[in-house]
């Protein structure tokens, strides 16, 4: 059993001390006693905010950075890629850094060269490998920085979110290179933002919070935990904005929660108030993820093909039925704005949620739609 | 254990952006000097009259050596400070980078130094076998930047000043090496301490060589040896001692 584990730390620790001054002392903890393994050919995800110690744990585990405490034991051959195009020089063309690259990489010269026609098939560069890099956009800049490193034939392959840029048809395609390296026995330390990846592909994921672990386990548990924590962070900092010749004055909330068993529509009633000269105006609501995906944006002229019209002191609700709605938690907006939908009077992000109830999230995006299959 | 690939893929990138961009190229390494020969010949030669047989030539001999030194010092200071990626993302030998920077410069130099040689030969009208001897020195003398560079490109991670330091310093320096004067005027009693300047060390040296052509002294040979290996040890002990930290303060 013990022979199975690749990546072991023990009471890992790790603190900064940037430089702000001769006198000043400033400290950051960027790592507290951490302590996990990972056995071969696991898929191992870490998740938390921004600055709670992932890329730090990262670095600590391809022995770019020392921890402070603590043992850091690695069996195999590490690549991390903890970006992509590290070291590319703007000047040359891509096949010249495809070299120069290449041997950052750690890659022999020898090496490169027997393995350059697959990388060129696999950026899909095509003549663009001749022109200079800085005229490359940024998708090109990380499909050649990535055609490069996914030849590095690793036991163990250290990913920080460097498939989040990049077009969606070549992301696949990268996702498909590290799930075959997987099927090959490599072991994957990942990290991403995607909490969608996240769940797919991970055996088990490991939640930090400010240099620590405080959950580890199946993905499903640790990343809603992770979810529901971040989830009262959207709506801490409301986002209005509009002249407010219209003015938003209450929003409540008759029904926010909807199971597939009451079925039981979610509904709202706004009450608002005028300022300015206006008698018509557009009474609309959005429905949105907490990262502010919009999922569904309603308003009275597209749906009736009127406006409102408005009195000094007025109030409107609104009700839906959220059918096939993926269980989770989600926000309303709600804005009036001018008879040509242009400018807001009041617009409020975030302004109210609501729940649906219902098993884990299990499928994928937003709303399960009906379909008819055929096999 | 060293990565030969990389070093060479390194210089590689750097030559080529320094000469591929510009119109004349590589043809900088001649103009660079020509340019230096005319002005020093028309100012000392024909304003000042400076009595010294081919003063440009000795001249562009110490001055030649002396702007490897300030280039490549300069460029150290934030080495490590603008590869900052390539160190905390990427896992190579950290060393490659000043050995690199050296190295490149060296290329450099060594051009510089052989159309030096074809300006000897077209004054003097012979060629002194001697000469060749510049090679060995300049690449003891790349020993002694490459401890240097590295201290520097370390403590300006910690801190920043030593970049206006330094180059306050290297302006004090220049007038204690014997570029614009030769050594011989330096009075007999502030010699050794006159010495103590590694970079003056190896300019009377580099002088001897490619001007007056005969090998340097005892002393002169020795030092040049010496100053190397100290400072390469120098400079190896504190990258060892403090790698880490320098790592984490990046």
């Amino acid at each position: 059993m013990k022979s199975n584990i690749v990546i072991s730390l023990k009471d890992v620790a790790l603190t900064y001390y940037p430089n702000v001054g001769f006198f000043k002392k400033k400290k950051i903890e960027a790592l507290k006693n951490i302590s996990f393994d990972v056995s071969k050919n696991e898929f191992f995800s870490l998740i938390g905010a921004n600055g709670s110690g992932k890329t730090t744990l990262l670095s600590i585990v391809s022995k770019i950075l020392k921890p402070d405490k603590g043992t850091v034991r690695v069996y195999g051959k590490v690549s991390p890629f903890l970006g992509l195009g590290i070291g590319f020089n703007p000047e040359l063309s891509g096949k010249e850094n495809i070299f120069l690259y290449g041997t950052i990489m750690g890659f022999s010269k020898k090496y490169i060269n027997s393995i350059y026609d697959k990388i060129l098939e696999f950026s899909e560069l095509g003549n663009y490998v001749d022109m200079k890099v800085k005229e490359y956009s940024t998708g090109m800049y990380i499909r050649l920085g990535f055609s490069v490193a996914i030849f590095s034939n690793p036991e163990i392959l250290i990913i920080d979110e460097v498939l989040a840029v990049g077009d969606i048809h070549f992301q696949r395609k990268c996702l498909e290179k590290v799930e075959n390296l997987k099927n090959e026995g490599v072991t994957i330390l990942f990290v991403s933002h995607d909490m969608g990846l996240i769940s797919r592909f991970s055996d088990r994921v490991a939640l930090l919070e400010n240099g620590e672990i405080v959950d580890i386990g199946n993905p499903e548990d640790v990343v809603s935990n992770y979810l529901s924590k971040k989830e009262n962070d959207p709506s801490k900092n409301i986002i209005r904005r509009g002249s407010r010749e219209i003015e938003i004055v209450e929003i409540l909330c008759e029904n926010n929660r909807y199971s597939s068993f009451e079925r039981k529509e979610i509904s709202f009633k706004v009450r608002y108030k005028k300022n300015g000269k206006v008698d018509k105006g557009i009474f609309g609501f959005s429905i949105t993820d907490q990262f502010s995906n919009v999922i569904s944006g309603p308003n009275i002229y597209d749906y009736e093909g009127r406006y409102v019209d408005l009195k000094d002191y007025g109030e409107i609700s609104f009700s839906f039925n959220p059918v096939n709605l993926n269980p989770g938690k989600y926000y309303i907006s709600i804005a009036f704005y001018d008879v040509h939908n242009r400018f807001p009077y009041d617009h409020i992000d975030f302004a109210s949620s609501f729940e649906v109830d219902g098993a884990k999230k299990t499928h994928l995006g937003f709303v399960k739609i009906p379909v008819k299959w055929k096999l | 254990m060293i990565n030969l690939d990389l070093i060479v893929e390194l210089i590689k990138s750097d030559l080529k952006t320094k000469y591929k961009n510009s119109l004349l190229g590589f043809f900088w390494i001649i103009f660079e000097p020509l340019f230096l020969m005319i002005i020093i010949y028309i100012v000392f030669n024909r304003f000042m009259r400076f009595n010294m047989k081919n003063y440009p030539l000795f001249i562009l001999a110490g001055t030649t050596l002396w702007r490897f030194f300030v280039n490549t010092t300069t460029q150290s200071l934030q080495l490590f400070h603008r590869n900052r990626e390539l160190i905390l993302k990427v896992k190579i030998e950290r060393l490659i980078l000043p050995l690199s920077l050296v190295i490149s410069n060296l290329i450099i130099v060594f051009f510089e130094y052989v159309i030096y040689i074809i300006f000897y030969i077209v004054i003097n009208k012979s060629f002194p076998f001697i000469s060749l001897f510049f090679i060995p020195y300049i690449i003891i003398f790349s020993f002694f930047l490459f401890g240097i560079s590295t201290i520097l490109s370390i403590i300006y991670v910690f801190f920043k000043d030593v970049k206006a330091g330094w180059e306050i310093l290297v302006q004090a320096l220049f007038f204690l090496c014997p570029v614009f004067y030769p050594f011989e005027l330096v009075p007999y009693n502030f010699i050794h301490l006159y010495l103590i300047n590694p970079v003056a060390v190896y300019v009377i040296g580099i002088q001897n060589i490619l001007f007056y052509s005969n090998l340097p002294d005892v002393t002169v040979t020795i030092n040049s040896i010496f100053f190397a290996i100290i400072f390469v040890l120098i400079g190896y002990l504190i990258f060892n001692i403090y790698e880490d930290r320098m790592v984490k303060s990046l």
